[in-house]
């Protein structure tokens, strides 16, 4: 069997990143304390978003920053969703939109 | 004042949590029970009581703060012993709770850290440009625009099954190098700022006796054009900490 050759484009090469201390990359970094690591209850309870949901509002922010920037508003202020959902109705809720709106980025990026 | 615990390490004759300085500036102390040590700072209620925690959770530059002061500790302590990380934000309302935690968990946690002893978690990442290089021409009207997306989109389907393929032989080989392998989510462009697209995102659970073999072996890896590598680590064993 012949080996999968990909496009050119990019040098070839590896990277020996900086590691784990302060300089590795953020996600790496939240993929690991956010979603691995021993999960066991504490005293406080919070509902920590996982590194899937967290992009999609890292993405949905940044798109919706530099649309609202062109169009002069600061909607994102007032919205709860983007400020300090603290219940968790509200967090169930916009788990549920974030997951309809991952479903839908992933539908157009398999288009592009 | 709550008490906000990084990782559980062995019990051993040394405080593994020496001169170590947690979140807010303040010194981590090590607190033992049951044959285990869990290490652990004070944190203010008024940041990290339930209902502003959070709030300040789900906002993104303290989201990054705490996780990067969080790994900072796990990072050194796993430097001079072997830890297993607890999940960000875990937090008991005093030091009693903190060594009932360790006394429940503790048959679990001991055969979490055998697992783990002698070995690092090491992150590999592989990057694959699939886009395509070739610039097109304006479609002359709507057939064409058509034939061409066709075109495109069937040469991308293309490229990612053959990344596809790079993936799983990649992760069969480093899988023989490693006691244990977690495939993460790939990463989203969002969050590497690349414009390539990452087809592979593995932790390998490496025994410390073959890590010179595994990151030679890594070293090789980029047979197939317009791939990158990227290598993190040692890791403290996040990818591997879970009580299964």
């Amino acid at each position: 069997m012949s080996e999968p050759s990909l496009p050119a484009g990019r040098p070839l090469g590896v990277s020996r990143a900086t590691g784990s201390g302060g300089g590795a990359n953020l996600a790496d970094i939240l993929e690991r304390v956010l979603d691995k690591g021993i999960v066991i209850a504490g005293d406080i309870q919070v509902n920590l978003l996982d590194i899937e949901l967290l992009t999609i509002k890292i993405r949905l922010l940044v798109a919706s920053v530099d649309r609202a920037k062109e169009m002069g508003i600061d909607w994102w202020e007032h919205d709860p969703s983007l400020s300090s959902g603290s219940r968790r109705n509200d967090l169930l809720e916009e788990n549920e939109r974030l997951r309809a709106q991952l479903e839908l980025a992933r539908g157009e990026r398999a288009e592009q | 004042m709550s008490w906000y615990c990084y990782a559980v390490a062995e019990f051993a004759p040394g405080n593994p949590a020496e001169g170590l300085t947690g979140l807010r500036d303040r010194p981590v102390s090590a607190i033992s029970e049951a044959g285990l040590t869990a290490l652990v700072s004070p944190v203010p209620d008024e940041e990290f009581g339930e209902t502003v925690l959070q709030a300040n959770l789900e906002s993104l530059p303290w989201l990054e703060e705490i996780a990067r002061a969080h790994n900072a500790v796990v990072d050194e302590a796993n430097r001079r012993t072997r830890v297993l990380p607890l999940r960000m934000a875990t937090i008991y309302r005093d030091q009693h709770r903190v060594r009932e935690m360790l006394a429940e968990h503790s048959a679990h946690f001991a055969e979490a850290l055998r697992r783990v002893r002698d070995h690092a978690e090491w992150g590999v990442k592989i990057f694959a440009s699939l886009r395509s290089s070739a610039e097109e021409e304006e479609p002359a009207d709507g057939r064409s625009y058509l034939r061409q997306r066709l075109r495109q989109r069937k040469a991308r389907d293309a490229r990612t099954d053959e990344a596809a393929g790079v993936a799983e032989r990649i992760e069969r080989e480093l899988a023989q190098l490693s006691a244990e392998i977690h495939r993460h989510r790939n990463q989203d462009p969002a969050l590497t700022g690349r414009e390539d697209s990452n087809i592979l995102n593995l932790a390998c659970l490496v025994p410390d006796s073959s890590r010179e073999r595994f990151l030679a072996r890594i070293e090789e890896l980029p047979e197939a054009a317009g791939i990158v590598v990227e290598v993190t680590g040692p890791w403290a064993p996040y990818s591997f900490a879970g009580i299964s």
